[in-house]
């Protein structure tokens, strides 16, 4: 392997590393992580972005973790000038769309840890679908950096939020 | 010895010192004066909302995760930016938190130093937010940060007068010790002087919050 391939090699792994994707057919996700929580709390969010392949929708039936008691998904949206985390029961991700989980928005939602995680490590999580497919997806849990430095709940909403006043809305699904 | 010449030089070096005396003190005048005048005034150029007229807070007790006594008198001889929340909420406290700590790298001061300001996160949720908990929630984000709870009753008191809300949602079935809470998600900026000075809302963003605190800090002043 001369230098090059080596250097193309290591950057790949590291971009696979840095962002890892996970696959099933129709569904694949990827910027799975979660941010290192203080070892007080027993409760973390995930975030990720999964991607519909598929020509139709598809619903998030259960997610599981062996390193938590539950995991939910929840929406944060802010309804009478406070933020409510609102859980999303079967989630849908639309045909050919993709749905964003990320801080201050859709987020999942890891209650009742079972022991530490620090960052570094990885939280396996399972998602099952409602096309009978599931997929297995880790989380490398890290120390929340430069790239989470603004939270934007209040002043978006999307989903089955009614938007009044200075609000602006927008879908929470992107294309 | 006491020719004309020297009395007349003496008496202008005297006139020189009354005058950068006078100097002096106009300058500390005009900026007293400058200070107190905008303390009606709103702050230009911040995107955040600033009261025009500072609101003093009424009474309330409640106790820092060092087991002092948190109260209006707490909050004098520095500007705080207070923030409610919950430690079992791993989205936006977390985040929001994290913020803080960015702006609190990027702060021209240090502790201790006048103009220092100081981070309280309130917790709304004292039922599962004991002392210890809260001490090692805040101080993992920041050493500096320190956390607030105590009886319902004085926490209403605080946050009514502040225009934060909060609430439990259903407790869930099977374990009751899951249920969330829902909060403002506003940061208050309280004075040197313990009053409600300006209140940031969501989205918050670390440089825009540094740049609008330090220009309130040098329009409100560090007193
Ligand atoms: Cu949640």
């Amino acid at each position: 392997m001369n230098y090059k391939k080596t250097v193309l090699f290591a950057t790949t792994l590291l971009s696979l590393l840095a962002s890892p994707a996970f696959a099933a057919n129709s569904i694949t996700i990827t910027d799975s992580w979660s941010p290192e929580a203080p070892p007080v709390v027993k409760v973390m969010a995930g975030y990720m972005v999964i991607h519909n392949n598929s020509n139709s929708d598809i619903a998030i039936t259960s997610i599981k973790s062996k390193l938590f008691r539950k995991v939910e998904i929840h929406n944060t949206v802010m309804k009478d000038n406070t933020l409510h985390m609102v859980r999303q029961d079967r989630p849908i991700i639309r045909a050919k769309q993709t749905l964003v989980l990320e801080p201050g928005k859709y987020h999942m939602m890891l209650i009742g840890r079972q022991k530490p995680v620090k960052a570094g490590e990885n939280i396996p999580v399972t998602l099952s679908f409602d096309n009978g497919k599931s997929i297995n997806i880790s989380l490398p849990v890290r120390k929340a950096d430069e790239k989470n430095k603004k939270t934007a709940p209040a002043m978006k909403c999307g989903g089955g939020m009614k938007c009044g006043g200075g609000m602006k809305c927008g879908a929470s699904m992107k294309k | 010895m006491s020719s004309e010449k020297e009395k007349s030089s003496q008496t202008l070096i005297l006139a020189i010192i009354v005058a950068a005396f006078s100097l002096m003190g106009g300058i500390w005048l005009s900026q007293k004066h400058f200070l107190e005048n905008n303390d009606t005034k709103i702050v230009p150029g911040v995107e955040i909302t600033v009261l025009p007229v500072a609101r003093e807070l009424k009474p309330f007790i409640l106790q820092t995760d060092e087991g002092k006594p948190f109260t209006p008198a707490t909050l004098k001889g520095q500007w705080s930016f207070l923030f409610f929340g919950y430690t079992n909420c791993p989205d936006i406290c977390p985040t929001t938190l994290r913020i803080m700590q960015s702006v609190w790298k990027k702060l021209p001061t240090k502790q201790g130093q006048p103009g220092h300001p100081r981070l309280y996160f309130i917790s709304v949720d004292p039922d599962r937010d004991s002392a210890a908990t809260l001490k090692s929630y805040t101080r993992y984000f920041n050493p500096e940060f320190t956390g607030v709870t105590g009886h319902l009753d004085e926490i209403d008191k605080l946050v009514n007068q502040l225009g934060i809300m909060y609430g439990y949602d259903e407790k869930d079935n099977g374990n009751d010790k899951d249920y969330n809470v829902n909060h403002s998600a506003s940061l208050i900026l309280i004075d040197p002087r313990g009053r409600m000075r300006a209140v940031i809302s969501p989205p918050h963003i670390a440089d825009k919050i540094l740049a609008d605190f330090e220009r309130i800090r040098i329009f409100y002043g560090d007193k």
